[in-house]
């Protein structure tokens, strides 16, 4: 905290050490950083709220974990904070950038903050309330390809292509089809996002002359008599160590190895993976391994299961 | 500067997600309940843009409550200015339903304050254009 803390500064200190998450290295970057104001401006004033929402948001946490069991109650009381924190952060990023001209590093900041109060919600919606997730049949093969698509420009910028190689199943008729999974398409795009958003930000960058390749497989896989699709999301960086693999899942853990700054991360990223294809009747897991000179080779497999339905297959457009 | 009818029955929620609007000067009036909005109709139909929320108390056990709104407001009251959905709905029957009865968008909760305004903002522009 910046110089003398007043009594709100200091009940948030208070809870911050009390809660063993990723959010507190956000919250504080946030905090801590953003120029000094005049608390009777209007920028101020937000500033407060933010504080405001900030330490609701925190002390509902810390009661969350004293009940270590989630009850509907705990949960709900997280939400609302949560949602009041992202309200609270969305105003300040659009007043500080209309104030003061924030730069772009800024404005990920606070987006990260947003995308983190967002995953937790839809994590912490999905316990509260299972029946929440709205199923129906979707494309598999679109929805990856629709999650790729918001990547691109972000892995172009370091020089990282997609190859996307998906199995189109074969229909009734013998003709290719678009295979339709049972799933919640928004919670289920998310999952996937998180995935290829690893799988880039770990990724080592290219060079005009050599790109590198994210490799995205979508192949048929039956386990235990069950058909289902399994998708692996395949890229050459950093890795993860042995020691780590069984770590990666558990909510704010974040891998030792980084590159370069601004592979910042939540830490209940793969954690909300996991539940949420855990949610769908499927498997995840990942293995990584070094490779000759070239760094190491991390491979995310997903399987999700294709229950028997006539919407299973539509007509490919 | 719009006048704007907001139908949700999430009023502590909302009040964060009005703050760009408010800011705008546009009127944002509030109505939380099915009996509301029977009851305020009229000046419902004044609006200039209305957000509704899909998911609203169960009536006779429809959690979907706001698509009967939606329909009423459509087909029977004749509105033709933007309506935007702002909603947890995900059921892909349902959002068929509101793109078929011309919703102009769908925001799924929980929303920014700047993502609403900005829907308010481009549903209002599209509607000066169109007219």
């Amino acid at each position: 905290m910046r110089g003398q803390m007043n009594a709100a500064e200091q009940q948030l200190q208070q809870s911050l050490e009390t809660i063993p998450l990723e959010q507190q290295r956000l919250f504080l970057e946030v905090w801590n950083q953003v120029p000094q104001v005049d608390e009777a401006d209007l920028l101020g004033y937000k500033m407060r709220e933010l504080k405001l929402a900030g330490r609701n948001y925190l002390h509902a946490l810390k009661q969350f974990s004293d009940f270590r069991y989630l009850t509907d109650l705990a949960t709900h009381d997280v939400m609302i904070a949560l949602q009041s924190l992202m309200s609270a952060v969305d105003v300040l990023k659009r007043d500080m950038k209309d104030t003061f001209g924030i730069g772009r590093r800024w404005e990920e900041r606070f987006d990260a903050l947003i995308q983190l109060c967002r995953k937790e919600n839809t994590s912490l919606e999905a316990k509260l309330n299972p029946d929440q997730l709205r199923y129906g049949y979707s494309s598999i093969g679109k929805l990856i390809h629709e999650c790729v698509d918001t990547h691109i420009p972000q892995a172009k910028e370091r020089l990282i292509d997609f190859k996307i190689d998906l199995e189109q199943l074969l229909g009734e008729e013998g003709k290719h089809k678009v295979l339709n999974i049972y799933m919640d398409r928004i919670a289920l795009g998310q999952a996937i996002n998180n995935v290829i958003d690893n799988a880039v930000k770990y990724s080592f960058s290219g060079t005009i002359d050599h790109h590198r390749w994210i490799d995205i497989l979508g192949r048929s896989e039956s386990i235990g008599g069950t058909p289902g699709y399994r998708v692996m999301v395949s890229n050459l960086g950093v890795g993860i160590e042995e020691d780590e693999l069984k770590l990666v899942f558990k909510r704010g853990y974040q891998g030792r190895r980084r590159l370069g700054e601004d592979r910042s991360g939540s830490g209940i990223g793969l954690t909300f993976v996991k539940e949420c294809i855990e949610q769908h009747g499927g498997t995840i897991s990942i293995r990584s391994q070094p490779q000759r000179r070239t760094g190491w080779l991390t491979v995310v497999s997903v399987w999700l299961p294709i229950h028997g339905h006539a919407d299973n297959y539509s007509q490919e457009v | 500067m719009a006048a704007i009818a907001w139908i949700d029955d999430d009023h502590e929620r909302i009040n964060d997600l009005m703050t760009f609007l408010r800011r705008a000067g546009h009127t944002i009036s509030t109505y939380k309940s099915w009996a509301e909005v029977r009851e305020q109709l009229e000046q419902i139909c004044q609006s200039d843009a209305i957000i509704l929320d899909i998911i609203l108390p169960p009536v006779d056990d429809d959690p979907y409550l706001g698509l009967p709104i939606l329909a009423q407001l459509r087909e029977e009251r004749g509105y033709t200015r933007p309506i935007i959905v702002c909603s947890r709905v995900k059921n892909p029957d349902v959002l068929r339903q509101l793109h078929e009865l011309g919703v102009a968008k769908i925001l799924h909760k929980p929303a920014l304050p700047s993502e609403l305004y900005d829907a308010v903002i481009e549903v209002l522009a599209g509607e000066a254009t169109a007219t």
